[in-house]
């Protein structure tokens, strides 16, 4: 992985409007103490990581969006490597550092990101 | 008593050998159309009469004695007895009876001679309620049935107007209201735009709703069609639905399809209860110059709304708490 590596992250249909991600896709679930789960984009595509999520994992995404680790370290969301048995491409970033409010603030910076860059799978 | 018809309903509505209420409008429109055809029929006989006499027809009074099965056969009799007693016109609303069976069973381009085309029109009530898939059938077990089916009440009105009526939904905006005439433009989303008439009670409420397309207005009535099944004008209405900030409204209405785990082990599903909450506070009371939001669930049972504005405005609605908390760069 490095600054340019694309980190993708799935995102739930309920999190998507008129086909444009929300923060919430970027906002980290309480239970997962402050990581969010994306995968590295060099070594696996857009469109094998939601085959992957949806159909070998059997989770739901409408598309796949992301930010670039640069992106990640400049809103203080470091990625690491996290492979796993079933995703080898398996990375977090890091929210624990902030409280809610700066993680919503912080999903919104990557959110933006995201749009900017525009939804990697399905391609429009 | 005097058994006099036996219509008979098929469908999958009757399957339990009964009649919605709805439905039963047709067997009044079946009583109407037998008088008046009782008229001209006796009219016919006596030309040297301008009308018929004085209360003829009085005495016919068709009563629904019993549903029968197989699928709803709505047995109507005759009331025979007392003061209702028929008379000498018997004969005339049995004449009248067999005429309604000839001209449902012929081809619409060979009516009895005998139908007077000016009671065609009675077929817009006749056989109104029923939908698609469904018939009455008049003279159910014989040679040559009656069968009434949507398709052909309308082909019937239609031998002798230009227009049928049916009854009608529509869903649209308020817009151009006439306060003197009683009129507002039903604007339609791929339907053209349609005159509908306005009771003085909905003033105050098409004030509120006039032009704005996001409050949709759902309008239950019956309009008249061509023969091409284009709505020509609205014919009356029976009511008037309306929803401030619809497409709000039911983005709020889609949470509740979210139960307990629907992302993942431990996230929080919506009630009713809850979304109401909301719902009471936001829909009708949204700014209309305001862009709708995103409406997002939030794994712990939360709501965000988000903006796809410059300024990425976004509200965290704790529903617990019912705290908003409003972030913007």
């Amino acid at each position: 992985m490095n600054s340019e590596t694309e980190l993708l992250r799935q995102a739930h249909p309920k999190f998507c409007k008129d086909g444009l991600v929300t923060s919430q896709a970027f906002y980290p679930f309480p239970k997962d103490e402050g990581l969010l789960s994306v995968d590295d984009g060099d070594k696996i595509s857009p469109e094998e990581s939601h085959k992957r999520f949806t159909e070998t994992l059997g989770y739901q995404s409408e598309s796949v969006w992301s930010v670039t680790a640069a992106e990640a370290d400049v809103e203080q969301v470091p990625a690491n490597a996290d492979p796993l048995a079933d995703n080898a491409e398996h990375c977090l970033l890091n929210f624990s550092a902030h409280n809610d409010k700066k993680c919503r603030k912080i999903a919104k910076k990557l959110k933006i990101f995201a749009l900017d860059r525009g939804c990697r799978h399905p391609s429009v | 008593m005097k058994h006099f018809v036996t219509p008979t309903f098929k469908g999958t509505r009757f399957d339990d050998h009964s009649i919605p209420l709805e439905v039963a409008k047709d067997l009044v429109a079946y009583e109407k159309l037998i008088i008046e055809l009782t008229k001209h029929l006796y009219l016919e006989d006596h030309p040297s009469r301008a009308r018929v006499p004085k209360g003829f027809g009085n005495e016919f009074q068709l009563h629904l004695e019993k549903v029968d099965p197989g699928s709803a056969k709505a047995v109507l009799s005759l009331m025979t007895a007392g003061s209702l007693a028929i008379g000498a016109t018997e004969t005339y609303f049995e004449k009248a009876k067999d005429l309604v069976n000839d001209c449902i069973a012929a081809q619409v381009d060979s009516l009895p001679a005998a139908f007077p085309r000016s009671l065609l029109k009675h077929f817009n009530y006749l056989g109104k309620s029923l939908e698609e898939g469904e018939e009455l059938i008049f003279n159910e077990g014989t040679a040559q049935p009656s069968v009434l089916t949507p398709a052909k009440r309308r082909d019937l009105v239609l031998s002798a107007s230009s227009e049928y009526i049916k009854d009608i939904q529509l869903k649209g905006y308020l817009d151009a209201p006439n306060y003197e005439k009683q009129v507002f433009t039903l604007r339609q989303e791929n339907e053209r735009d349609i005159e509908c008439p306005m009771s003085s009670d909905f003033e105050n409420e098409a004030r509120k709703l006039v032009g704005y397309p996001r409050h949709i207005v759902s309008i239950e009535g019956v309009g008249a069609y061509d023969s091409y099944e284009n709505l020509k004008h609205i014919v009356s209405i029976n009511s008037i639905d309306y929803q401030f900030n619809t497409e709000l409204s039911q983005m709020l209405d889609t949470l509740l399809e979210l139960e307990d785990g629907w992302y993942g082990d431990g996230s929080v599903g919506f009630t009713e209860d809850k979304i109401s909450q909301v719902a009471t506070k936001l829909v009708d009371t949204f700014p209309a110059k305001i862009e709708l939001p995103a409406v997002v669930p939030t794994p712990e049972g939360n709501i965000l709304l988000e903006w796809q504005a410059p300024s990425h405005l976004s509200i965290d609605i704790c529903l617990d708490s019912m705290v908003a908390e409003l972030h913007a760069f």
